[in-house]
């Protein structure tokens, strides 16, 4: 029985069943062909190799399960789909495991990051030592999303005044909070 | 390129032809055979209820066993689709067996607020459960024992359809045995735990279903 290259790959997995080897490994060289940009798409090149052996290997394991009459590709693909999902779940437990636990590194970090609350409550507190109308701008800018056009209609003023008054505010927060963690 | 090629021609001269498996429909129908031929088996050493002939009259309890005997075929078909990899391209076969669980569930509401006045509880409970575990043992690791020559790519699905079918099985036969017909006997002890034997099924799937 002769191959050729418009044999479907129903036709050519129906004589792989029945016994064509030649069938059959056309068959894999053009499964391993359809697969190939597949698993290129979803994962690291240098997986591709591995992921499509060990797909290859299942298709022959279930090759049982193909009774040559229905869509082939779907077939492949469910189990490609299969042996890549196993792949991906085992690669990121392995990237889990040997992920390395922040807990490990506790006393050799600098200070807690993520304690914020004494800063914001230090920054409230500093704004509220401003004078009063640039202790507002900031409040409108930065608290209620105003921008300084929208500031300065709210405060009556000039857009550009507005900009001056809140520079002047954030330099004398920057020199207040410099002092930050000594009061 | 090397590797794949080598392993191409290694897998491809392995000789011979495959058999390939049966269709899912005339899989089911050899199963259900089974499975009915087991209760007979089970019926006749364990004994028949002796309200039997009054029973057979009862269209309730004759619905019950039909629900039943239809949850079995709906299950077996279910995950003897699931069996296949591609789920044989009609995976809406696998959700078959919701149509028969939805009118038993409907069955047994309508047998608890119907039984006027309620039959009388047994003083067993739990010995019903566990010979239902039993009776349904053997169909539990003769169906994962097949699935396990196949290619399931939905092992968890398979797992908990699979134990449902044995469990059915097991309740069917349990049926024809013990003669109680309490309905909140029977939706407490026999039907409910097949929830439980859906989530066991799960974890069994994923342990030897997984290939």
């Amino acid at each position: 029985m002769s191959e050729s290259l418009d044999d479907s790959m129903e036709s050519l997995m129906g004589r792989a069943l029945r016994g064509d080897g030649r069938a059959y490994q056309l068959a894999l060289s053009r499964a391993a062909l359809m697969l190939r940009p597949y698993l290129g798409r979803r994962m690291h090149p240098s997986a591709v190799e591995d992921v499509l052996q060990e797909i290859l290997i299942s298709v022959h394991k279930s090759r049982h399960t193909y009774d040559g009459m229905r869509p082939f590709a779907p077939w492949l693909f469910a189990i490609a789909h299969y042996r890549l999902t196993d792949y991906l779940r085992r690669a990121y437990k392995d990237k889990l495991r040997f992920a390395a636990d922040i807990a490990d590194y506790e006393q050799i970090l600098p200070a807690d990051v993520t304690e914020t609350g004494h800063e914001y409550e230090y920054i409230t507190k500093a704004i509220g030592q401003l004078p009063e109308k640039q202790a507002r701008i900031l409040h409108l800018m930065h608290h209620e999303g105003y921008t300084a056009k929208e500031a300065a209609v709210q405060m009556n003023m000039t857009e550009t005044a507005v900009k001056v008054s809140a520079h002047r505010a954030y330099k004398l927060l920057k020199t207040k909070l410099g002092g930050y963690g000594n009061d | 390129m090397a590797t794949i090629d080598e392993l191409i021609s290694t897998l491809s001269a392995e000789p011979g032809a495959v058999r390939r498996v049966r269709g899912p429909w005339q899989l089911c129908g050899m199963w259900l055979a089974l499975s009915l031929a087991y209760v007979a088996v089970l019926v006749a050493v364990f004994g028949i209820r002796p309200d039997i002939a009054a029973r057979l009259m009862a269209p309730m309890y004759m619905a019950e066993l039909g629900m039943l005997v239809l949850i079995i075929a709906s299950t077996a078909l279910s995950v003897l689709v699931l069996s296949y990899p591609d789920m044989r391209q009609s995976p809406g076969l696998v959700c078959m067996p919701l149509v028969p669980l939805a009118g038993f569930v409907a069955l047994l509401l309508a047998s608890l607020w119907g039984q006027v006045p309620p039959a009388p509880l047994p003083p067993h409970g739990m010995e019903c459960l566990i010979c239902i575990s039993l009776f349904s043992l053997v169909p539990a690791m003769g169906l994962m024992a097949y699935l396990r020559t196949q290619a399931s790519t939905h092992y968890f699905t398979s797992g908990a359809v699979a134990l449902v079918n044995a469990f059915s099985i097991g309740c069917l036969a349990l049926r024809m045995v013990e003669p109680t017909d309490s309905a909140l006997h029977l939706i407490q002890w026999h039907y409910l735990p097949m929830i439980a034997s859906a989530i066991i099924g799960l974890a069994a799937g994923r342990i030897v279903l997984k290939w």
